[in-house]
């Protein structure tokens, strides 16, 4: 085989094989020398990941001369156990996300309790909490380099299970909001024609499950706190 | 007998005047491979670049040289584009303030500023593409070494270009609240200069 060219990939589909056995297709674009790119090798059902997300609230006190707030603490709860035995320590990305407050009403206000130390963490930089697992964590995702992992609210946990061994890794935050102000948690892909679509579909959006938008694994996944019912109840 | 021949799933009649080679197609296919000692992935990978090549012209291909081009015969065809006049309109009052994309248009809003700055974002997403990217069409040109024969009966035939060898990282990715699963994804495939090409040719 002569190379005559500098061997620019052309764009096509890539059948991905693990140990001869068919495991998955992907895309990909132009790839010059030099380029990377990155395929899905399947499942691996010897990491065990266990999520819970958990939720409580609060209502402080009526009084004639400070409004009456709600407060809903949101505990998300990931364990990681890397069940492969002899040496294979994973490392393992964790993609999360924190809700944002939606700009529609300032009255609704999202807190971020954990992990500590993310909340002044820099755009992009490894954030060292100094766990004995050495696990940190990062604003912006693992999949490109984005500037607004901040204001979308999504950040990663990275680090290394040793055999045998369990990582546990906690989010938690707080949503405030006066009493009468009713809001829900609504996720949303960052695709234009997208959200075009979610745009027309508000008055639905209630009772569509975030499991409805499954192929949001295809997309970056932003969730936002969103006031429901805007109109009717304030004023 | 050498052919030379451009890619196009669709006909490939524009091909005749250059090449001499029509009813001949190809496009490319991967199949990336990987492996794995004790149930570990290998950071060890291999990328198989085939082409899927079929022709019909009637003669078979028997022990050819074979030359792949990605030569845009069709941009040649069309001839030197003209400028184009370009105007600016208003757009009707109904579609820029439109009730309908009120939650898009307050979020414009609140990223961009006023209300004409929303209407024109609107605009922008609805009517016309944020940003375009254009750029000289590639061609390369691939040589498979040895000899192929490939029949005249419209088939797709595997031809095997090259055996890259990649070196990539294996990372397990999960995003629990989506799906509680620890994903293989190989990574950082960094596809290098190609200089240990394995020479491997063969029609399935």
């Amino acid at each position: 085989m002569k190379n005559t060219s500098d061997y620019h990939l052309l764009p096509g589909t890539v059948n991905v094989f693990l140990d001869g056995s068919y495991v998955s297709k992907t895309d990909i674009s132009d790839i010059n020398t030099g380029d990377t790119f990155q395929c899905t090798l399947g499942i691996d059902t010897s990491a065990k990941v266990v999520h819970t997300l958990v939720s409580s609230s609060t209502t402080s006190a009526a009084s004639s001369f400070v409004e009456q707030y709600k407060t809903t603490i949101y505990t998300s709860t990931t364990t990681i156990t890397n069940r492969h035995t002899g040496d294979y320590p994973i490392q393992i990305v964790e993609r999360s996300s924190l809700p944002v407050a939606s700009p529609q009403d300032t009255r609704i206000k999202v807190f971020l309790k954990k992990p500590e130390g993310l909340a002044e963490g820099e755009e992009g930089a490894d954030i060292d909490l100094g766990r004995p697992d050495q696990f940190r964590i990062k604003w912006g995702t693992d999949v490109d380099e984005t500037k607004d992992g901040k204001k979308s609210g999504k950040f990663i946990w990275f680090g290394s299970v040793k055999p045998g061994e369990e990582v546990v890794l906690v989010n938690q935050w707080e949503v405030r909001a006066p009493v009468d102000v009713e809001w829900t948690e609504r996720s949303s892909v960052s695709c234009k024609n997208f959200r075009l679509q979610m745009g027309v579909l508000t008055s639905l959006l209630p009772f569509l499950s975030s499991k409805l938008f499954v192929p949001t694994l295809l997309y970056h996944v932003l969730v936002e706190i969103v006031r429901t019912d805007s109109s009717a109840r304030n004023h | 007998m050498s052919h030379t021949f451009s890619p196009r799933r669709s006909s490939l009649s524009e091909v005749i005047r250059r090449t001499g080679v029509s009813n001949a197609q190809w496009y490319p296919v991967y199949d990336l491979h990987a492996g794995s000692e004790d149930g570990k992935p290998s950071p060890s990978v291999s990328l198989q670049y085939r082409v899927a090549l079929s022709q019909s012209t009637g003669e078979i291909w028997n022990n050819t040289d074979l030359i792949l081009s990605t030569s845009a015969t069709d941009v040649l065809n069309a001839g030197i584009p003209t400028s184009q006049r370009l105007s600016i309109e208003p757009v009707p009052k109904h579609l820029s303030q439109g009730q309908l994309f009120g939650a898009i248009g307050s979020r414009y809003a609140q990223l961009g500023g006023g209300p004409a700055q929303q209407n024109q974002m609107m605009q922008q997403s609805l009517f016309a593409p944020r940003g375009t990217v254009s750029k000289s069409p590639l061609s390369v040109t691939y040589t498979v070494e040895g000899k192929t024969t490939i029949p005249t009966d419209g088939q797709s035939h595997k031809v095997l270009v090259a055996n890259l060898p990649l070196e990539a990282t294996v990372t397990h990715v999960t995003t629990p609240r989506k799906s509680t699963v620890a994903y293989l994804q190989v990574r950082n495939l960094l596809y290098c200069e190609a200089t240990s090409l394995t020479a491997l040719n063969s029609a399935q």
